[in-house]
């Protein structure tokens, strides 16, 4: 038992360590500055915009009210995010820090202390690895955690750049109610299952892409040595009238092939020259250059 | 200057798939990049004047491929040769 004591100081040494903060104190009583914006966060904030009196409005402009009202909105959700971060890491990674140091010490003391007081230890150390081990069945605080914040943080800048861009315009282009539709949107991007919504539609729009490309990919075979001969010389053609800077020449076959013109046409117009790998296929390309510009092909 | 990617059918013997790209990189320009997607191979190309000395094809196996006297490495990849995956460079004469 007397090992017990001895180790003491490395317990608290240990424990100690692992109150170690992530977070510095904040300077600003949170509370307390809500409770200064309450008049742009209270549901009067509206009727005071919709006012006809500038009056009702502190003598402020119906544009430099909702202006006001944005701001100290942000600023409420911003608060409310940091301590939801500063929750998240104190439930999470710091619980998981201070149970390894813990079970640390009482692993070490477990081997050096008198039985009874081991096989107590050795409990205490199993209830909290057992605890640690349950709760790292919860992805959310271990791997996955971090992803989500990092997810939630970058989207916030996003939408907040479009919040603050609309702050420029005048009410009748960006009224309140349609900064408050940005800023809810603001706030369920701090959100969990805000963020869980963003990540699966990204990852949706990704694969949409994929498969998008894997069908637009353009599957092309070889074509005989003579027409071969006659494809080279009509993308030799459409190539010149590019170096050419004859830019309605080819927007004009574009448009007679039924591709798109404009900056992509003489693209669209050589892979309509590689698909074209038959005699067939390629007379009609030939014909389409005969006749706009007497090119025989 | 631009890029295009086409795709050919990755069943093809090497001088089936090598006709292809040769004859792409006279409609489209110089060869950039060989890869396969699903069943495809592709062919990344840039748009410009078709080179004199076409692309040859070779596979090859190990990290790097073999140097060949009198030409120059344009490109390599992971592609599909006969159906199966093969390492393909492409090399020009130069």
């Amino acid at each position: 038992m007397t090992y017990m004591f001895k180790l003491l100081p490395l317990f608290l040494f240990l424990i100690g360590c692992a109150s170690l903060k992530a977070y510095p104190d904040v300077s600003t009583d949170s509370s307390a500055e809500l409770a200064a914006m309450n008049k742009y966060l209270e549901p009067t904030a509206i009727t005071r915009y919709d006012s006809a009196s500038d009056s009702d409005r502190d003598g402020l402009s119906k544009e430099a009210w909702r202006n006001e009202v944005v701001n100290a909105r942000v600023r409420a959700i911003d608060i409310h995010f940091n301590e939801f971060q500063q929750q998240l890491f104190r439930e999470g990674i710091g619980f998981g820090l201070a149970t390894d140091w813990v079970v640390l010490g009482l692993n070490a003391a477990g081997t050096l202390s008198g039985r009874g007081a081991a096989n107590a230890l050795a409990a205490t150390s199993a209830g909290l690895v057992g605890g640690k081990a349950a709760f790292d069945k919860n992805v959310f605080f271990d791997k996955t955690l971090p992803t989500l914040l990092a997810n939630m943080v970058a989207k916030r800048k996003e939408v907040l750049v479009t919040i603050r861009q609309g702050l420029g315009k005048d009410v009748k282009e960006y009224p309140l109610m349609l900064a408050l539709n940005y800023l809810d949107t603001y706030y369920n991007a701090g959100t969990i299952p805000g963020t869980l919504t963003d990540i699966a539609e990204s990852a949706g729009a990704t694969a949409t892409k994929a498969d998008q490309d894997l069908k637009s990919l353009l599957v092309v075979t070889s074509a005989s040595p003579q027409v071969q001969m006659r494809r080279e010389k009509a993308a030799a053609f459409v190539k010149q009238l590019d170096q050419q800077g004859q830019q309605n020449k080819l927007d004009l076959l574009a448009k007679s092939l039924n591709v798109a013109p404009g900056q992509d046409a003489l693209v669209n117009i050589l892979t309509e020259i590689s698909k074209a790998s038959t005699t067939e296929a390629f007379d009609i390309i030939a014909q389409k250059i005969k006749i706009l510009f007497n090119e025989e092909m | 200057m631009a890029d295009k990617t086409i795709g050919t059918p990755g069943n093809q013997s090497l001088p089936q798939f090598e006709t292809v790209v040769q004859q792409n990189e006279g409609i489209f320009g110089p060869l950039k990049a060989l890869g396969k997607q699903d069943k495809n191979n592709t062919i990344t190309l840039e748009i410009g004047s078709a080179p004199d000395n076409r692309a040859i094809l070779a596979t090859y196996d190990g990290d790097a491929p073999p140097v060949k006297q009198g030409h120059s490495v344009v490109c390599k990849g992971d592609c599909l040769v006969d159906g199966k995956a093969a390492k393909v460079v492409a090399y020009r004469k130069l």
